[in-house]
């Protein structure tokens, strides 16, 4: 069953698959002008490949891409919803498996790039050219050390409940761009006051790891719940049609 | 022109984006007054009221766009300015295209008029969507701080910048702006309402250009979201590129957050957005021009 929803997902990220390698391409771009050393303006120093994806901030960076790609993709039209589904069930399984499949080609593109630029610094550019100076500045001496799996996994799940919470509102106020913009002051307000992103990118390594993964877990269950519950009331006779 | 204007009333996005700006604007002037109080009473205990250095802690510091990084809702704002403004205003040729309303307005009116009646409203509309709420921003703070006359800092700002005021440390040195200084001393009136009209003209360039966009893209949600893809991928590259002194994001800063600014690469930059808008938008008239 779930291989269906999966097909549907990459069908509607095929359709627009212009947007998307144009975005792939503008991480990359990115990535590579971070590193490549040209000018003198120094941000922050690094050392991981954690550290090289933070950089980039997040709640500018990584969720803007994010929310627009899935915004883009979850405007399905209802010939399609005719034609693939029969129950609402499907529908609300299908915008969940939509969500995880956006988070995870996301989450795999950016650790591979960022692993490849941090290769590229630490293998080629640093030994040759010592006194190496590029917008973020390459330190071979580690500060912290952290797992980089149990990282990509928090991020993963935090960008995946971003997602859903998308879902969520889209199905609430029937608009996706207030909702992704809702999300988007959300998570910047976050950063500034009391900030559990960075609380869950930094710290919870240390301090409680099981206790963070299984609550990101069922902060997930829950949240798919909630979206059967809102697609089983969604009602297709009322529609404001634009 | 009329016509146009009667739509957008009867749109419902208006209203939510413009009580949005206006929710935000009021969130940063009450945090800035709370802030300037607490400053204030700070200066006040460490220098035993030097009345040189009272003067220079002044409530327009707090307007928003001047008080910053330290104000959240301020930084939000410029922030996320495009986005905002785009839901009520860019999607208007896209939503007549689809629904088949342009056919029926190119019968009664020339393309060329259409078009450029459209041009003109997003325009206009979309710099009073950024400088009114700025301009409300302004008044609210100077209501809740009971201070509406700036000459006394004006005047300690210029011997400030002539080096002739008498301070006990330089913690007021960062307080010189690298460009239209001279406004500043005229008065803070004319510096902010100078750097509003820039943001205004800025954001209006944005959101025209996303509405020159409108003609190519085939989905609503990417068409509501380009100027601020444009603002955030400008800001993002000009960045990492070494070149922060050429983008819009600095450039509208009132703060002047940047050493390397020039009056050049503001008015470069503003031409450049404007002409290429214009350019797109001429693209997309010619290119939609078989409707009938």
């Amino acid at each position: 069953m779930f291989y269906k929803f999966l097909k549907y997902s990459i069908q509607d990220i095929q359709l627009k698959k212009n947007l998307f390698i144009m975005v792939i391409l503008f991480i990359m771009t990115m990535m590579l002008f971070a590193i490549i050393p040209s000018h003198t303006m120094i941000l922050t120093r690094w050392h991981s490949v954690k550290d090289f994806m933070l950089l980039f901030r997040y709640e500018y960076f990584h969720l803007p891409i994010f929310l627009v790609l899935l915004g883009t993709f979850s405007e399905t039209n209802d010939w399609t919803l005719l034609r693939r589904y029969t129950h609402r069930q499907q529908i609300a399984w299908q915008k969940i498996c939509l969500v995880f499949t956006v988070t995870a080609i996301l989450t795999l593109i950016i650790t591979l790039g960022s692993t490849f630029s941090t290769y590229l610094v630490k293998l080629l550019i640093f030994p040759i050219n010592t006194n190496y100076s590029a917008l973020f500045l390459y330190i071979p001496e580690s500060v912290s050390e952290g797992s980089l799996l149990y990282f990509i996994y928090m991020y993963f799940s935090l960008t995946a409940i971003s997602g859903l919470l998308f879902i969520v509102l889209q199905q609430l106020l029937k608009s996706n761009f207030i909702s992704t913009i809702i999300i988007m002051c959300v998570v910047i307000l976050d950063q500034m006051t009391i900030s559990i992103v960075p609380t869950f990118f930094y710290k919870s390594e240390f301090t409680s790891p099981i206790s963070s993964f299984l609550m990101l877990v069922a902060i997930i269950i829950l949240l798919t719940n909630y979206i059967h519950y809102l697609v089983n009331k969604l009602d297709f006779y009322v529609r404001d049609d634009k | 022109m009329l016509v146009e204007y009667k739509k957008l009333l009867k749109n419902k996005n208006f209203y939510l984006v413009f009580f949005t700006l206006v929710l935000i604007v009021i969130i940063a002037a009450f945090t800035g007054v709370y802030t300037h109080k607490e400053e204030y009473q700070l200066i006040q205990k460490i220098y035993e009221k030097d009345e040189n250095v009272l003067s220079l802690v002044s409530p327009h510091k707090q307007w928003v766009g001047f008080s910053g990084a330290s104000n959240l809702a301020s930084s939000l704002y410029y922030f996320i300015f495009p986005a905002l403004i785009s839901i009520a205003l860019v999607d208007s040729i896209f939503r007549e295209r689809i629904s088949g309303n342009q056919n029926y307005m190119f019968l009664r009116m020339s393309r060329k008029k259409y078009y450029t009646v459209k041009f003109v409203t997003t325009y206009i509309t979309a710099f009073l969507f950024f400088v009114l709420p700025l301009f409300l921003g302004i008044v609210l703070v100077n209501l809740l701080t009971n201070q509406w006359d700036y000459t006394t800092y004006a005047t300690s700002y210029k011997s400030l910048v002539e080096g002739t005021i008498i301070l006990p440390d330089n913690v007021f040195a960062g307080d010189i702006k690298v460009l239209f200084s001279d406004l500043l001393i005229m008065s803070p009136y004319v510096y902010i309402a100078f750097y509003y009209v820039l943001g205004g003209l800025f954001a209006s360039g944005y959101i025209c250009m996303g509405l020159a966009l409108s003609m190519f893209i085939k989905n609503h949600y990417l068409v509501i979201f380009m100027p601020q893809i444009i603002y955030i991928a400008c800001w993002g590259l000009l960045t990492v590129l070494g070149k922060p002194q050429w983008d819009p994001f600095n450039l509208i800063n009132p703060r002047q957050s940047l050493e390397q600014l020039s009056i050049t690469a503001i008015v470069v930059t503003l031409l450049l957005q404007h002409f290429i808008a214009f350019v797109i938008y001429s693209m997309g008239m010619r290119r939609n021009r078989d409707v009938l």
